[in-house]
């Protein structure tokens, strides 16, 4: 009979599985933990996705893609990243419907990392959060709710204060 | 209303060993991004159970698993709670887990033991050569008489007759010896000038099966031994026996016999001396003179019955094996059949030994000659058969077309005879000759080409003119015709090739040697010893154990070449089986030529008789005394 093996404990100096995302130009950057805890508060759906590695067989996978909500429905479904055979860089673009992947940390994209490899992934989405409801609120008369303040207070300081706010963000 | 897009990006980075589904943008998933480091050393442990746990945040979880480290993985990853991978530090194998939020304990593979099962299947093959020694040894059978004889008279002698007869059953001793030659090649060569139309039929004889059986009778000795005795068993004495006036007394008859009286007046008896005794009363005992004086005679007789001849007979029989032709087959027609030779399903089939081709011939698809060849018609080029009247049998033989202008058949039978027997009808100087570097290859036809000779025998042609000479390169050649084989001149560009040999035979001699000791009674010794001779099959495997260096490698026999120059690869064992005639070859010189500017340090070469030293030198490895007649693999190595 084979003694229980007991394991031996060691704090890394940087991980081995690792997952981050750029600096901004500011040089203070969000970390992937933190992108994790926003979701929910900020849903993104995803109108084109962008992969990028070394070989052709990283990106050529398909990659699982699994949504799930409180109430337990769950969508799953295999995108079909294929290569083609003239392309010429391990990179692929690739189309989707922004309400038909949609990241609310109830969903995930699943792939394969190969042993030693490193992957670029990018997707360009449209983002729902809280505070945009006052932005994309419709009334009746077609203003939005800044709009509607300001003639009913006889002033205009909001006057493309919302699009001010978009344009430098 | 404003709707706000953005580019998200991410960099994924796999440090491990270990190819991982990583599900991006799922929370909690705590091997991402963390820095604490569980390894568990699995070095020496048994995972052939396919069993184990693991403790995780202080909970014992099972585990199920295919018997490989790659299997463990698999199951550690289902758990799902971190990514599992292997590392090897320092020789010690480890499994690891980093994550920061889990806490793992013990990993405890096949905890409650191992069983383990092994069964080993081997499989002998079987010999083809089988030698039967029967050796019946009889029991002897002893068998003893006693005859005693005790006479009851008083002075006759006891007679004790003892016969003992050993009588051996006879020692049988059988050696059955089979011995299979090898096949004898039988080559008919048909030419046509018009049209022109070459055709050649090789016919694959078998050698006779010789089956000698010794048997050897030895009769054991008979020896009767008898012995009489003739013993006088006791001294008797009269006896005056008188009372006084009564007297009680014992006494031993001469036989043996007690006996007693009470005596009160005189008696005389006849006892044993010494065995009277007064056992009550009064009175006298008186010894008198002897009542028995018999003889003693001893006679011991012993009669040895004389060892008969021995007798050993020897029987020798010998069994025809088959014959071999070389046939198209078609299940259309004669024509076709005709046509298909030689390319188109042309095969062997068999026959009984003596067989030719000719109506009522039936022809077998296997050398046990057990499955006729099936209905259809066949051709050897020159006449074509059906054998729609029966399985395998040959009728209707009809001529394929054409005239026939010269031929040619030389015929080797069987052992112990050789017979060439060369007709030829009409003359010509047309010779389709074997043609090749090594008269093996050129009695093989390794290729052919036909010339002309200066003179309509082959063995007297002192030139032979064609374009194979003109095309070949500047040196020594063979040709070959009919089983005979010159060697020519050849000047690469001119088509005259000139002879410069007289003609040998392709097939070596036969050599049958049979020695037969016979010795006087009680044993006789017969042996029989054929060896047969012919071209053998000889794998020559060599072994380059050069790790970096290939070698080129050129196998010559005598200072024939048998292998063309090859080159080996370092670190390969390459195996060249070249026809060789190995028979009868016991004290050969083997050359193996080298790459230039390739000098090994050593070499060796081994087979069934030996093992023997190679000399490197001249850009030659030379073995010296190789007996090349063992049939086994006949190897090389060759050692950087």
């Amino acid at each position: 009979m084979a003694a229980p093996i007991t394991p031996i404990t060691t704090t890394l100096i940087a991980p081995v599985i690792s997952v981050s995302m750029p600096l901004q130009v500011s040089g203070v950057g969000t970390s992937y933990s933190q992108f994790l805890q926003s979701l929910g508060s900020y849903n993104y759906g995803v109108e084109y996705f962008y992969l990028y590695a070394s070989t052709y067989a990283e990106i050529g996978q398909p990659v699982y893609y699994n949504h799930f909500d409180a109430n337990g429905n769950s969508v799953s479904v295999f995108l079909p990243f294929a290569v083609d055979p003239y392309q010429q860089q391990p990179a692929l673009f690739y189309e989707t419907e922004s309400d038909q992947i949609i990241f609310t940390g109830l969903s995930s994209l699943q792939f394969v990392v190969y042993a030693g490899k490193t992957m670029y992934l990018k997707f360009f989405s449209t983002i729902a959060y809280l505070g945009n409801e006052l932005d994309d609120r419709n009334l009746p008369q077609g203003d939005n709710t800044f709009e509607e303040l300001e003639k009913a207070e006889g002033i205009s300081f909001f006057d493309d204060y919302c699009n001010y706010l978009i344009d430098n963000e | 209303m404003a709707i706000k897009r953005e580019l998200i990006q991410f960099t994924i980075v796999n440090s491990t060993d270990c190819d991982y589904n990583i599900p991006m943008l799922q929370q909690n998933v705590y091997s991402i991004n963390a820095t604490t480091k569980y390894s568990w050393d699995v070095t020496t442990a048994v995972l052939s159970c396919g069993t184990g746990t693991i403790v995780v945040n202080s909970i014992t979880y099972p585990l199920s698993y295919t018997a490989t480290l790659t299997g463990l993985l698999s199951a550690l990853n289902a758990l799902g709670f971190g990514f599992f991978c292997t590392e090897t530090i320092s020789g010690s194998t480890y499994i690891y887990v980093v994550d920061d939020t889990n806490i793992y304990g013990d990993l405890d593979l096949c905890p409650s033991g191992i069983t383990t099962t092994t069964t080993t299947t081997t499989t002998t093959a079987g010999t083809t050569t089988s030698t039967t020694t029967s050796t019946t040894t009889g029991t002897p059978t002893t068998s003893t008489t006693t005859t005693s004889t005790t006479t009851t008279s008083t002075t006759a002698p006891s007679t004790s007759t003892t016969t003992t007869t050993t009588t051996g059953l006879p020692t049988t001793s059988t050696t059955t010896t089979t011995t299979t030659g090898l096949p004898t090649t039988s080559t008919t060569t048909t030419s046509t000038t018009a049209p022109s139309t070459s055709t050649t039929t090789t016919t694959t004889t078998g050698v006779p099966t010789t089956s000698t059986t010794s048997t050897t009778t030895t009769d054991v000795p008979t020896t009767t031994s008898t012995t009489t005795s003739t013993t006088t068993l006791v001294t008797c004495n009269n006896y005056q026996i008188e009372g006084a006036p009564s007297i009680d007394v014992e006494w031993l008859e001469c036989d043996g016999t007690t006996n007693s009286a009470t005596v009160t007046t005189a008696i005389l008896i006849c006892a044993q001396t010494g065995s009277v005794t007064q056992t009550g009363g009064a009175g006298n005992i008186v010894q008198l003179g002897t009542c028995t004086a018999p003889p003693t005679t001893s006679t011991t007789t012993t009669t040895t019955t004389a060892v008969p001849p021995t007798t050993s007979t020897t029987t020798s029989t010998t069994t025809s094996a088959f014959v071999t032709f070389t046939l198209a087959y078609s299940n259309v027609d004669g024509a076709t059949a005709c046509s298909n030779y030689p390319t188109i399903d042309t095969t062997l089939y068999y026959a009984t030994a003596g067989s030719i081709l000719q109506n009522g011939t039936i022809i077998y698809t296997d050398t046990a000659l057990t499955t006729p060849a099936p209905n259809g018609f066949y051709s050897n080029g020159v006449n074509y058969w059906n054998t729609g009247a029966g399985a395998g049998n040959l009728q209707n033989q009809t001529s394929c077309g054409g005239s026939s202008t010269t031929t040619t058949t030389s015929t080797t039978t069987a052992p112990p005879t050789t017979t060439s027997t060369t007709t030829s009808t009409t003359t010509t100087l047309s010779f389709l000759i074997g043609f090749g570097g090594a008269y093996e290859d050129a009695c093989g036809f390794l290729a052919s080409a036909t010339v002309t000779g200066d003179n309509p025998d082959f063995c007297s042609c002192t030139t032979f003119t064609g374009s194979i000479f003109s095309a070949a390169a500047t040196g020594t050649w063979y040709v070959s015709f009919g089983g005979q084989y010159v060697s020519v001149s050849v000047i690469n560009g001119n088509p005259v090739a000139t002879v410069t040999s007289s003609c040998s035979s392709c097939t070596p001699p036969t050599t049958t040697t049979t020695t037969t000791t016979t010795t006087v009674a009680p044993t006789t010794t017969s042996t029989t010893t054929s060896t047969t001779t012919a071209a053998l099959l000889r794998t020559f495997r060599i072994n380059n154990t050069d790790t970096v260096n290939s070698i080129e490698l050129d196998v010559q026999v005598d200072s024939v070449q048998v292998i063309s120059p090859t080159i080996i690869p370092s670190n390969t064992v390459v195996t060249l089986t070249p026809q060789v005639n190995c028979a009868g070859f016991t004290n050969v010189t083997l050359e193996y030529q080298l790459v230039s500017g390739y000098t090994p340090s050593s070499a060796s070469f081994s087979n069934g008789s030996g093992t023997y030293t190679g000399t490197i030198a001249g850009g030659f490895i030379t073995f010296t005394g190789v007996d090349l007649t063992a049939n086994t693999n006949q190897d090389l190595t060759v050692n950087p």
